[in-house]
């Protein structure tokens, strides 16, 4: 039974990923006096080009400019598997909360080690500015996953949800609100892809199939990503979760997408030293948690 | 004071009045004149080669300076012997691409010029061949030669980015090779002239002297009245043409749309530079109100088709001033609306401050010019140095700021378009009654003229020598950039790649501008004959 | 703050983008769109050709056919109006018309042919009948009985007159 529940899970985030980005073209649209899309634009640019071919570039280490796509999309699938979504079924097993990041992480770095091998300079830049905010986020990450494993004593999903009401908890729930709008890559944190400064960085070079799985793999680690927030807030009986699942996902990208349209960009040293920032605030909610707040 | 240097050096004074002098100076001078006008805070504006086998004696050089502080531009012409004219380029530096194109398109030789390298012709180009000379033909296509190879040191601890000519910051073809040490910039070359259009041969083979206008307007996509109004300014003032009030009022409201709608279309690009789309969506937006103001006032949104020689072609009436009036009442408050709250967005403002910065000695030297010199504390402006069309008349300020980095010249820029409000409202208060425009002229032939205008990117100045039967026999014109684009590599050195999208930005370059200047249109000659009933062409105007 | 002040007068605003091409778009009086020729007016007078900056009109005569071509290329036409400004009869009228892309090239060309008169002494055609007849409008009399021999002829016609006249009726 679990598994085709988990099937279930899987169907919806491969659907509905492309379509809350085509929302959120509509949204931000709308906030910039324009009409946008329809919001079903974001499926049909996928579909364009899984039937394009793809080209490999002259200069670039063929094998990992090719393996590169295809390790990040299957690597952001097993995290749906994983991770509950829509349905609160999973392949439950102890520690899956750091197998999730784990392999968010190494999709992450799948994507980077494609673009370190296309051979392209702003590909390069791209890839060595996406680990260099990787790595800063990571540290914020790992206190903010300290303090839910402190309340929860438990790194296993099934023990997290949702979280108990403390300072501690709800402080952790914010720092976790912002990274995921690091690690989704929106403006102002767009840096890796910075489209008038390095051309989409890491994507450059990709094209045809390999592109659309890099790029599904974008709006699949933001509905993740939003699923691993969601999960935190929501409610265990089943069909208050599934409404309210449904409902946080349309309010979660409406606020992102928002905050979005209306930022600048930072340079990849400002976003480092806001990370920094960041981070010692999540170590004072890290000894907040330790202390029993 | 100009005056005595010129005669302290044997000049021979050929024109003097009010606005412009023009003077021969003898060929071993010329470097102690250029020196000293220098020092006498008058700018290197632009140099013109002209093949002067038509009209007297070889090939001449007119380097054009302008003395803001007496109000005076002031043109100096050498005569070439055996084809050499000494450098300035070692005294001014921004004489170095007026020198270089001069070498490209005249085939004169500067002697101790530092760098005297291609720099219009493309590499495949054979040498010896000078396009803008008179016996060039306008339709002639020399075959390609094999172009020498550069051999490239190569730093293994720097990578080389291209940024252009294919670059979603740059909106023209042209392009920047910038030399990057992990984030950091440590080297930035400029490639241009990738936009040969062969305006002037052009202009000088094939069209009268009535129809340049409309190819002057075309220069530019953004600014293109302002130089069709700079080439009717030199031939109204080579052949003393009195333009009626009410066109020269109309000139300048159409000149400050122009302005208002050039600001904030770039003000747009830099938002979008930034990653600040919804900021581009808000200028943009307002910018809309004053296309649509243009199509009402000329007919398009774009290249306004108002300039002829003596005046413009349609008048204002009252119902169009009230159109006007209500768009710009409304886009005023709009604007500072808008502008009040981006400029509390504190991560553009860091994104802008103290990045690009070109201080003012380096500005001087290479002679930048609008909003870019501006920014870097130097009050140069030609509409308050030397007045045309209707400023002389009204009352505005000149926006100055000294920190020299890309915010200064937005604020430069956000102002000036405060500025341009308000002149808009002082032209149509003073609207004057009369004639649009005066007909009643004769060309000269052999005439100089010289008209500057003030873009929205800078001094813009047309120099022009007239020919029997309505012709030109030589019109130069220079945009701003050209005169802007020197000053990049000062501003990216040792800035982050990041900010370099945004420091080329904030000069507003318009390539195609510069470009305009060069090799022969052979294709639009062809097209022209093509078909079945070539046989017994008149060419019209030819 | 300003952000949200920013973010409220966006929706205030809303959308500001024109539906077109799917909605069209109304452009004001005076615009400059595709210029037309109305056969039915034009002489032949080839002023606009002379005006034209780009050389889009081109006026050439088909000596053969002794007919007077006015070739009209829209391909090269940049809307100045100085056709219509020029033009005596007004048969040459920017319209309102802006959506000029076309799959075939001849909707570019319009091309107008004018009948031409042959010169009363050497034969040769000279000038188109509409033209001529609109230049007599204006001739005193006395020089109308010229106005069919061509440029060439009449010059020299002229000539003999004057010589006639000097050599007291008698041809020198």
């Amino acid at each position: 039974m679990n598994i085709i529940f988990m099937a279930i899970n899987l169907a919806f985030a491969l659907i509905i990923a492309p379509l809350i980005d085509g929302f959120e073209r509509k949204v931000r649209a709308r906030l910039q006096n324009r009409r946008g899309p329809s919001i079903f634009q974001t499926w049909w640019d996928l579909i364009k080009l899984f039937r394009r071919p793809s080209i490999e570039p002259r200069d670039s280490v063929k094998s990992f400019y090719i393996m590169a796509p295809y390790l990040t999309f299957t690597a952001i699938l097993t995290a749906c598997l994983i991770l509950p979504t829509l349905l609160p079924h999973s392949l439950n097993f102890a520690g899956d909360l750091i197998v999730v990041i784990y392999m968010v992480s190494l999709a992450t770095f799948g994507f980077s080690i494609g673009a370190f091998s296309s051979g392209n300079p702003y590909a390069q830049i791209g890839s060595s500015r996406e680990l260099s905010l990787f790595m800063s986020e990571e540290l914020v990450l790992a206190f903010v996953v300290g303090v839910i494993a402190l309340i929860s004593r438990s790194l296993s999903f099934e023990h997290l949800f949702p979280l108990p009401l403390r300072i501690s908890s709800i402080l952790a729930l914010a720092l976790l609100f912002v990274i995921i709008y690091v690690t989704s890559s929106r403006i102002p944190f767009d840096i890796p892809e910075a489209e008038p400064e390095i051309i989409e960085g890491p994507l450059i070079e990709y094209s045809g199939r390999h592109l659309a799985l890099l790029l599904y793999f974008i709006h699949l680690k933001r509905f993740l990503l939003y699923g691993l927030f969601l999960n935190f807030i929501l409610p265990e009986k089943p069909g208050i979760r599934i409404g309210g699942f449904l409902i946080g996902l349309v309010i979660l990208s409406l606020v992102y997408s928002s905050l979005e349209a209306y930022y600048g960009r930072f340079r990849i040293d400002q976003a480092i030293r806001l990370m920094k920032k960041l981070s010692f605030v999540a170590f004072i909610v890290w000894i907040m948690a330790m202390v029993g707040w | 004071m100009i005056l005595d240097i010129l005669r302290k050096n044997d000049a021979e004074v050929i024109r003097h009045d009010e606005r412009l002098i023009i003077t021969s100076v003898p060929n071993e001078k010329l470097e102690e004149v250029a020196k000293e006008l220098f020092s006498a805070n008058c700018y290197y504006a632009t140099g013109v080669g002209v093949d002067e086998r038509g009209m007297s004696q070889g090939f001449a050089i007119y380097h054009i300076f302008n003395c803001e502080n007496e109000g005076k531009y002031i043109v100096i012409k050498t005569f070439a012997r055996n084809l050499t004219i000494p450098s300035i380029t070692p005294v001014i530096e921004g004489a170095n691409w007026a020198e270089r194109e001069a070498m490209d398109m005249i085939g004169i030789k500067f002697d101790g010029h530092p760098e005297p390298e291609r720099l219009i012709l493309p590499d495949d180009w054979p040498e010896g061949l000078h396009p803008l000379r008179k016996d060039f033909p306008y339709n002639k296509r020399p075959p390609s030669i094999k172009p020498k190879s550069r051999v490239k040191k190569k730093d293994p601890n720097t990578i080389e980015v291209p940024v252009g000519p294919y670059h979603p910051a740059l909106h023209e073809p042209e392009s920047f090779e910038l030399y990057i040490k992990g984030e950091e910039i440590v080297e930035a070359k400029y490639k241009g002239f990738h936009v040969h259009r062969g305006m002037e041969k052009l202009a000088e083979s094939r069209m009268t002297i009535n129809q340049i206008p409309f190819l002057a307007e075309r220069i530019c996509g953004i600014c293109g009245f302002t130089h069709s109004c700079a080439y009717c300014q030199a031939v109204e003032d080579a052949a003393k043409i009195d333009v009626p009030e009410r066109a020269l009022y109309i000139r300048t409201l159409l000149l400050e749309i122009e302005r208002i709608h050039s600001h904030l279309l770039w003000f747009g690009v830099v938002f979008h530079l930034l990653g600040f789309e919804s900021g581009f969506m808000h200028t943009w937006r307002i910018r809309e109100d004053f296309m649509n103001l243009a199509e009402i006032l000329t007919g398009n949104r774009k290249t306004y088709g108002m300039n002829l020689i003596g005046g413009v072609r349609r008048a204002i009436d009252e119902s169009k001033k009230r159109k006007v009036m209500r768009i710009v009442e409304g886009s005023k408050r709009d604007t500072v609306e808008i502008f009040d709250n981006v400029m509390g967005m504190r991560e553009l403002l860091n994104r802008m401050e103290n990045v690009g910065v070109l201080p003012k000695k380096e500005a001087r030297g290479i002679g930048v010019v609008g909003p870019t010199a501006r920014g870097s504390g130097i009050d140069t402006d030609v509409r308050i140095d030397h007045p045309y069309a209707a400023y002389g008349e009204l009352e505005f300020k000149v926006p100055v700021y000294k920190t020299g980095d890309v915010l200064s010249r937005v604020l430069v820029r956000y102002e000036e378009v405060l500025e341009s409000f308000w002149i808009i409202e002082q032209v149509l208060d003073q609207l004057p009654q009369g004639d649009i425009i005066n007909e009643n002229y004769k060309i000269p032939e052999f005439a100089i003229g010289l008209g500057a205008t003030e873009a929205p990117r800078g001094e813009d100045v047309h120099f022009l020598i007239t020919e029997r039967e309505n012709k030109v026999y030589r019109w130069h014109p220079r945009a701003p950039t050209y005169n802007n684009l020197p000053a990049l590599p000062i501003m990216l050195v040792g800035e982050k790649l990041a900010d370099a999208p945004v420091i080329i930005g904030s000069i507003d370059p318009c390539f195609s501008c510069t470009d305009h200047v060069s090799i022969i249109d052979a294709e639009r000659g062809k097209i022209l004959w093509k078909g079945p009933l070539n046989e017994g062409v008149r060419t019209w105007g030819g | 703050m300003g952000r949200l002040r920013l973010i409220g007068k966006a929706i205030s605003i809303g959308r500001v983008t024109e539906k077109y091409p799917f909605a069209p778009i109304e452009v004001p009086e005076g615009f400059r769109g595709k210029p037309v020729i109305n056969p039915d007016e034009c002489i032949g007078c080839s002023a606009c050709a002379n005006a034209c900056p780009p050389q889009a009109l081109q006026v050439y005569d088909d000596l053969k056919r002794g007919i007077r071509v006015i070739h009209f290329f829209l391909g090269r036409c940049i809307f100045c109006a100085r056709c219509q400004d020029v033009c005596p009869t007004d048969a040459i009228r920017l319209t309102k018309e802006f959506e000029l892309a076309t799959l075939s090239e001849e909707d570019l060309h319009q091309v107008v042919e004018l009948q031409m008169v042959r010169c009363k002494e050497c034969g040769r055609p000279f000038d188109t009948f509409r033209h001529v007849i609109y230049l007599a409008k204006e001739l005193p009399p006395e020089q109308r009985t010229m106005m069919f021999l061509c440029p060439e002829c009449r010059a020299k016609k002229a000539s003999k007159i004057i010589s006639f006249a000097k050599g007291g009726g008698k041809i020198v």
